[in-house]
């Protein structure tokens, strides 16, 4: 008689000795039957597939067991929530949900661990999310040991929350931990240095969750290969008004003096004079992938691509553009307001201008917790941010958001929407994009903008 | 001015100093660790133009000790000056806290009132209660941001340009206390994040610092490998430009990296379990611990500890010192260390008074205490720091010789401070603070 298959976890593989031939013959499967190794990702599908075949095997590779938990009170899902969970349950407890900020993507993942009653991961993108998630898990399982990964700490619970950089560091270690992982802002996950979390993790259920998962196939196939199909999406347009607060968006386009106007006019002349005498078109990502690999091998290149960062930040540093957010800062000046800047150093400038708190990757947690929960209360009406809150922070109050600069990303520009859609008593939100004229900054915006909540 | 000067100076060395470690083979870091230092204080005491002004005349007077060109000296005056642009709040004033009161004082006013003149009215009022002007509270918002990017080069693919630029990073890393530093990159979510993997294999492949943390498009590095520190660089800069060369990077920064946890340095560890490991505590004893795990790191990872502190002798030296009689200090210091003080011999320690007044502390180097002066060599033995001591005294005497007495306004007076000599305090939150071992007054 044949001995059973056994199934191993070790340094974030799923090892299989005396494996089946046709087990073998699996893609991605190194080694043979008597010592098979295939990414910890397989051990759902590996497994399943075993009791289809009726092999018996020994499952010595999980190193974790039910739970017993229940979720603590308090509202009941709404009817999209319902949906979503029905979804991804019928999906094999596997596959994205995609909803809008503020919609209440972290009360599906609430409803995915009762229902799973497994130890669960949470990996969310910044140490900000990590203390969000933690004391909402601690809201929703009072009784649960919780856990976190990253930020200094390295602590297991029954349900943990780590850091994406945590979790691609660490699963190989402790992959076989879990039995649920949830991907919080799962757009992050297919990047190279991150998709290790999944694929080192032996979980067999998986919950992605994203408000922009984004258009681009190969990313979506990657997050079907790591997580599953996306198995329910609701737009921000299909919630707005119900679930969502209703908002306007606004664009103020501004004029550069004529000083700003010089010196933009000769960055870009230069720049551009680069880009024809060197045969270049930037007109595709890989176009301009060309262009900054070879212009940094020539001194007339990288002084095009010095002209070109010029030209770019006359344009989102305009003088007008300042003068214009005072007059909205004080026209909104009871209500609670984010301003986002595409850089720090803008940031900063806003902030000791008009004494407004400023949050960067600079602003250490403590500072960052204070100054929120601030707002939150009121005590603070305004806090200026780089990046570092374009996602997951959960500042209900927050009413306008005043964009003064931004990059071309449709997922930056929608994360940025959402962070003042969360509904809160009959608030109307409001999103000023305030846009140098004439510059390139206005296809900047066109670009970021196509995405239908801004149609 | 010196006064002033001088007596902040001193202010800050009673809240604890910062160790200071530069290699001896390079008289241009030790210059220019002496006159930041001159800087730091006079930011202290006059605020950043004050500073400015100070490190502008020594810098007149800096003949280039080591022979190095033109470009490595400008890009020392201009890293020098970057760093002292900074204003540096007292260290019991926490500067979140002052950003809270400030930033909520404004929001308890309409912001039109704000913008009409109420921002002064404000900052006024907050300075008033910390005995200090509306200026120097305007400065101190955000003066403990690290802004500055030392490097930040389009032309970061030119070796000489990155040797040069890593020069003035590795001087102001030295100078920061930390020996670790943090490179970000602009570019394609893609390519950044092949070039993490990318410079972290070909730094591991030539032993060069290892990446101790990564985050998206900034990962940190701890430590500059072995071997001398041209070499250092020269084999960092080439790694990294083999590492990214082919990548449409739109930009690359290296900044110094000073890493502050719950108000306390972390000085990171060299061993890959704990890169956190040594975070600099509050008490002197600890800090004299973790001063010695940072020297080990500058000093290249490879040198001894230094030898404990001989128990007899620091007793001794106490006893000397606590039988110290008033009066005004001489210039000689006593030979045996276990005979007591001669009548005529110098008392010590000095008090920072008689410090302060005497005219020939110009002639040796001198450690101060929190509330005592000492002789360099006595506090070899007190502090037990042997190796960390010889270290500087092999340095400090280079550090000078080409231009010394240092012509500073108003005074050519000049005294070497050692302060604590293994202790790494800061004040909280101000890694600006760390340059504050070598003061030069």
């Amino acid at each position: 008689m044949n001995a059973p298959t056994r199934l191993g976890f070790s340094d974030g593989g799923l090892r299989v000795s005396g494996a089946p031939a046709w087990l073998a013959a699996l893609p991605g499967a190194r080694g043979n039957r008597a010592s098979l190794t295939l990414p910890a990702s397989a051990y759902a599908s590996v497994v399943l597939a075993l009791r289809a075949h009726g092999d018996t095997y020994v499952d010595e590779a999980r190193a974790f067991a039910p739970l017993t938990l229940t979720r603590a009170g308090g509202h009941p899902p709404r009817g999209y929530q319902k949906e979503a969970l029905a979804a991804w349950h019928e999906a094999g407890r596997r596959g994205v949900v995609v909803l809008p900020t503020g919609a209440g993507k972290s009360f599906v993942a609430e409803l995915a661990i009762a229902l799973v009653k497994r130890p669960s991961l949470v990996v969310v993108p910044t140490l900000e999310l990590v203390s969000q998630w933690l004391r909402g898990l601690a809201l929703a399982f009072p009784d649960v040991a919780l856990g976190q990964l990253g930020g200094g700490v390295r602590r297991l619970g029954d349900l943990t929350v780590a850091t994406y950089d945590s979790a691609a560091l660490m699963m190989r270690d402790l992959g076989d931990r879990f039995g649920l992982v949830i991907f919080d802002e799962c757009h992050h996950l297919p990047a190279p240095v991150f998709r290790v979390a999944a694929e080192c993790a032996l979980a067999p259920f998986r919950l992605g969750l994203s408000a922009t998962p984004g258009d681009d196939p190969d990313r979506q196939a990657q997050l079907t290969e790591l997580i599953g199909e996306l198995v329910y999406e609701q737009t921000i347009t299909e919630l707005r008004g119900a679930f969502l607060a209703d908002y306007d968006v606004i664009q103020v386009p501004v004029e550069l003096d004529p000083g700003e106007r010089r010196r933009y006019e000769e960055a870009r002349a230069h720049y551009l004079g680069y880009l024809r005498s060197a045969g270049f078109k930037t007109d595709s990502a890989d176009g301009w992938q060309r262009f900054v690999r070879e212009a940094a091998r020539t001194q007339e290149g990288r002084s095009a691509l010095e002209s070109f960062r010029l030209q770019r930040s006359i344009a989102f540093e305009a003088s007008a553009k300042f003068d214009v957010l005072l007059r909205l800062l004080e026209r909104h000046d009871n209500e609670r307001k984010l301003v986002f800047t595409q850089d720090n150093a803008a940031a900063y400038r806003v902030g000791r201008h008009c004494l407004l708190p400023v949050i960067t990757h600079h602003t250490a947690a403590a500072e960052r917790r204070a100054v929120l929960d601030a707002f939150k209360a009121g005590a603070l009406r305004a806090v200026v941010t780089s990046k570092v809150l374009n996602e997951g922070v959960d500042v209900p109050e927050a009413s306008v958001a005043i964009i003064l600069s931004g990059s071309g990303s449709v997922r930056e520009h929608v994360q940025r929407l959402g962070r003042v859609l969360r509904k809160h008593e009959a608030k109307r939100a409001r999103l000023y994009e305030i846009i140098a004229a004439e510059t390139t900054e206005v296809g900047t915006s066109e670009r970021r903008r196509a995405h239908r909540a801004y149609r | 001015m010196l006064t002033a000067l001088t007596d902040d100076a001193l202010a800050v060395s009673r809240r604890g100093e910062a160790l200071r470690l530069l290699p001896s083979d390079n008289r241009m870091q030790g210059c220019a660790a002496a006159l930041l230092e001159v800087a730091h204080h006079a930011a202290a005491a006059g605020g950043g133009h004050v500073a400015q002004a100070v490190l502008a005349r020594a810098l007149s007077e800096l003949r280039d000790p080591s022979g190095s060109s033109d470009r490595v000296r400008s890009g020392l005056s201009q890293t020098l000056l970057a760093l002292c642009a900074v204003d540096l709040p007292p260290p019991d004033l926490d500067r979140t806290s002052l950003r809270l009161e400030v930033f909520t004082r404004a929001a308890e006013r309409p912001f039109a009132r704000l913008l009409a003149g109420e921002r002064a009215a404000i900052l006024r009022r907050i300075g008033e209660s910390h005995g200090v002007s509306a200026a120097r509270i305007d400065a101190w918002l955000f003066s403990d941001v690290p802004s500055e990017r030392l490097l930040s080069l389009p032309a970061w693919r030119e070796p000489e340009a990155l040797v040069a630029a890593w020069h003035r990073l590795t001087l102001a890393t030295l100078l920061a206390g930390s020996l670790s530093f943090r490179i970000e990159v602009e570019g394609f979510e893609q390519a950044s994040s092949r070039a993490v993997d990318a410079v972290a294999q070909a730094f591991a492949a030539q032993g060069l610092p290892r990446v101790v943390e990564r985050a998206g498009r900034v990962w940190r590095f701890c430590g500059l490998g072995a071997g001398g520190v041209k070499a250092r660089k020269r084999r960092l800069a080439q790694a990294l430009i083999q590492a990214c060369a082919d990548l449409p990077l739109e930009r690359l920064h290296v900044s110094l990296e000073t890493r502050w946890k719950d108000g306390k340095l972390v000085v990171l560890d060299s061993q890959p379990s704990h890169p956190e490991a040594a975070a600099v505590p509050s008490t002197l004893l600890q800090a004299r611990l973790s001063g010695k795990r940072a020297l080990r790191l500058a000093l290249g990872g490879d040198e001894p500890l230094p030898r404990a502190p001989d128990k007899a002798q620091a007793s001794a030296q106490r006893s000397l010192g606590a039988a110290r009689a008033a009066g005004r200090a001489t210039a000689s210091r006593p030979t045996d260390e276990h005979a007591g003080p001669a009548d005529n011999a110098p008392q010590l320690p000095l008090s920072l008074s008689e410090f302060a007044q005497s005219d020939t502390t110009q002639q040796q180097g001198w450690v101060l205490s929190e509330r005592a002066a000492w002789p360099i060599d006595e506090v070899v033995e007190q502090e037990g720091a042997r190796t960390l001591i010889q270290h500087v005294e092999l340095w400090y005497p280079r550090m000078f010789a080409p231009w010394s007495p240092l012509r500073l306004p108003g005074s050519a007076r000049l005294a070497v401070r050692l302060t604590s000599a293994a202790s790494l305090l800061a004040p909280k939150g101000s890694p600006r603070a760390l340059l504050g071992h070598i003061e030069v007054i």
